[in-house]
């Protein structure tokens, strides 16, 4: 009898199409979109050229060396420069064609009309320019004899950028992480309509179900086992298509990583069975109310704006601590990113204690219903 | 007027979801505003990082150039433990480490050289590159100084004097202009407004759709005393109402939480960007809504509609991060010319003729929108009306 259960709900779950639009299409939409919006910053690191205008004023050596270091940049595709008059150019920068413009004429002036990271390079360029000019001029002071020896070594290398686990860090990998959690959350909705259709109050069938003669107990768990199998199913759908289909890095600890979807799968079930079986509400109003919970723990866990959890690391850690899609994208960064499990197995835990606690609860909530008339 | 009546009734079924919204909405308005800067008029500032410090060294190069750090970013020293570095950049003590090797402080006087090692948080990968930048730049001066005869100690000083040169910085036409990182938290409040007001106006406008197109629902409507055509103005009517009240609503609360940091002119721009953005989520709420045939669907296409208008319009992305093809579909969507406009009016306060014509194109853009996505929802609806009518 379980296994007949566990076969019929596989069945219903799949030709049930708005919940496996929401458990199975719609990651797969948002990853895709992800990828479309900021997907190039995963693997090309390089900016594009800046475009900025240069107005130049007269002659004189300083001028000439300025225009040189611009064109070394040009040629180096840092900078892409307009040579122009003033009005022109200031006349680009309305038409925000270009980011700044680069003016000289007593002395080195940049003008912007916004802030931002292209002008924020400019700028740096600029101050590189003008250290160097000032470095040279000192040392033309001080020293003549020292000026051939201190050009060469002005542009050695002295820093670079590592890792501690061997992997580069990415900012982007933040949104894929907690797009994963959200689709482990969203299994909630298997969970609210599992609940709906063991409640006799909620569903018609759910009323045929009570009246025949089946232990309750195998009928719960039989749904459940088939919801987790299609869910997990699902998760590593996605996993392939993120990892395969759009190179998004995961760590080399898979067996983990897929056991850590797993539990979060388990966890959007048992957040749907407690949520479905603690009110009377439509089964259209307890999807609305673990949609807004669902894409708010996602929203927390920084699936639109990656600086979230940083300030609430910061200023509210707790919420970081509990937040189930926070647990879930933290877990896989544990993973991809640092060597010591503690980190991980911490996440995990607090992750499994929420699942237990949310399942049991649901579970109490269903368990002996009698109801006078239905 | 029954349909008017009904529209309010199933509005009123989705209060606690307009409820959860709000306040959700609120929250994260509160959470933003409480933790971004207050805008410093004008000026511009560099980026600070907190930068994690791993001494191995302790020579007079690594205290030299730590000091040189220190003019701009905030230090903070980390035990040397790879547990201890894993541990700050986990919990976000800091945005990147910085690792001097024993020996650092030797070998650079030697004319050789064992690099500085800079570590990016996973979740912050620019930090590192700008403070790899800085030291290569400052180091590369205290070499030169040092190959030009300086002793070390002098090399070091002048080195971070030089650091004090900056460029001149003007703004155009000498107006205000506040950098990304001061923007104040009601920038953000109106920037979000675009993603609840999708989110609210298509989960409460559908749903009454599709109730209404039901097609028993439908044809006991024609079959009834009342015409059509006062049936679909009394929708209209309900549709109306219920984007004035969201409308009114936010903005009153945004306007009451900003206290202060929003001008006249300013409010006046801001209430029209709005409006014309709400007109546009009211037309993708009626098209959905045609479209839809059940709750669930409605959920699906809300959600769906909401984040890709809104990841490509640049609402939770910064436009820098997304590639040029993918902007020239971006400039198509209503988000993107509601989060140009919110950002002229936040980042150049004081406007000018040019900006003037960029928030009326800007708004012309989203009422074009609107009108276009009304009209195809008109196609779509008489179809779905011959079809249910049968």
């Amino acid at each position: 009898m379980f296994w007949t259960h566990y076969r019929l709900r596989l069945k219903s779950i799949v030709v049930n199409r708005s919940t496996f639009f929401w458990c199975a299409i719609f990651p797969f939409i948002l990853s895709t979109l992800f990828y479309i919006s900021f997907g190039s910053s995963l693997s090309d690191k390089s900016f594009p050229p800046v475009p900025a205008a240069v107005v130049i004023q007269g002659e004189g050596e300083g001028k000439t060396a300025l225009l040189s270091f611009l064109k070394e940049l040009e040629r180096q595709e840092v900078l892409k420069l307009t040579v122009t008059g003033a009005e022109e150019a200031s006349a680009l920068l309305e038409e925000e064609r270009i980011a700044g413009i680069i003016e000289y004429y007593d002395a080195l002036q940049l003008i912007l009309r916004s802030s931002g990271i292209e002008q924020s390079i400019l700028k740096s360029v600029l101050d590189s320019y003008q250290r160097k000019s000032a470095l040279f001029a000192d040392i033309a002071r001080e020293n003549p004899a020292g000026l051939e020896a201190a050009a060469g070594m002005s542009a050695a290398v002295f820093a670079e950028d590592t890792t501690l686990s061997g992997r580069p860090a990415n900012s982007s990998l933040q949104f894929f992480y907690a797009l994963v959690a959200m689709s482990c959350m969203y299994a909630s909705f298997y969970g609210l309509v599992m609940s709906a259709d063991l409640q006799g109050n909620l569903s018609p069938l759910a009323v045929r179900r009570t009246l025949a003669p089946v232990k309750r107990w195998k009928m719960i768990c039989g749904d459940y086992l088939a919801v987790l199998t299609v869910a997990v199913a699902v998760l590593l759908l996605l996993f392939a298509y993120l990892a395969f289909g759009l190179g998004i890095d995961f760590g080399s600890h898979v067996f983990l990583t897929v056991f850590t979807g797993i539990v979060g799968c388990m966890f959007g079930i048992a957040f749907g069975i407690l949520l479905g079986s603690s009110n009377r509400q439509s089964l259209s109003a307890k999807i609305g109310i673990s949609v807004s919970i669902c894409m708010s723990c996602c929203f927390l866990a920084g699936q639109m704006i990656n600086l979230i959890p940083v300030l609430i690391e910061k200023y509210v850690p707790v919420i970081n601590r509990i937040n189930p899609a926070q647990l879930i994208a933290n877990s896989f960064y544990c993973l991809a990113f640092y060597d010591d499990y503690t980190r991980y197995t911490l996440n995990i835990v607090t992750l499994a204690v929420l699942t237990i606690a949310m399942g049991c609860a649901g579970i109490l909530l269903m368990r002996r219903k009698k109801y006078a008339s239905i | 007027m029954p349909a008017f009546k009904l529209f309010l009734q199933i509005v009123n079924s989705k209060k606690y979801m307009i409820i959860l919204y709000y306040g959700i909405f609120l929250v994260i308005f509160l959470l933003i505003s409480g933790l971004t800067a207050q805008s410093a008029e004008g000026q511009y500032e560099e980026t600070s990082l907190n930068v994690g410090v791993i001494d191995r060294d302790h020579s007079l190069m690594s205290k030299g150039l730590l000091a040189f750090l220190d003019d701009s970013h905030t230090l903070t020293d980390i035990n040397d433990g790879k547990n201890a570095m894993q541990d700050a950049l986990y919990r976000q003590e800091v945005s990147c480490l910085l690792i001097i090797p024993k020996g650092f402080g030797l070998k650079f006087a030697s004319d050789g050289s064992i690099p500085l090692q800079s570590v990016s948080s996973p979740d912050n990968a620019q930090a590192g590159p700008l403070i790899t930048s800085q030291l290569n730049d400052y180091l590369g001066n205290v070499s030169a100084y040092m190959d030009a005869g300086s002793t070390e100690e002098e090399a070091l000083a002048s080195a971070r004097s030089l650091a004090s040169i900056r460029t001149d910085i003007a703004f155009q036409d000498g107006q205000q202009v506040t950098s990304q990182d001061q923007l104040p938290g009601s920038y953000y409040y109106f920037l979000f407004y675009s993603y609840i007001s999708l989110c609210i106006m298509l989960s409460c406008i559908c749903p009454v759709l599709v109730v209404f197109y039901q097609p028993d629902v439908y044809r006991r409507c024609i079959c009834s005393g009342t015409k059509l055509r006062a049936f679909n103005l009394q929708l209209a009517l309900g549709t109306l109402c219920f984007t004035l009240f969201l409308l009114i609503s936010l903005l009153t609360i945004g306007f009451v939480l900003s206290h202060g940091e929003v001008t006249f002119t300013q409010a006046g721009w801001i209430i029209l960007n709005a409006a014309a953005f709400t007109l546009c989520a009211t037309a993708l709420a009626c098209l959905c809504g045609y479209i839809a045939k059940n709750d669930m669907a409605v959920a699906g296409l809300a959600n769906t509609i909401a984040l890709s208008l809104c990841f490509l319009g640049g609402i939770f992305v910064p436009l820098e991060l997304i590639s040029s093809k993918v902007l020239a579909v971006s400039r198509l969507m209503p988000t993107y010319w509601y989060m140009t406009i919110n950002r002229i009016l936040f980042v150049n306060p004081d406007l000018t003729a040019a900006d003037t014509v960029h928030l009326w194109q800007g708004i012309g853009l989203q009422l074009g929108f609107a009108a276009a996505v009304f009209s195809i929802a008109l196609v779509v609806s008489r179809r779905r009306r011959q079809f249910t009518g049968r």
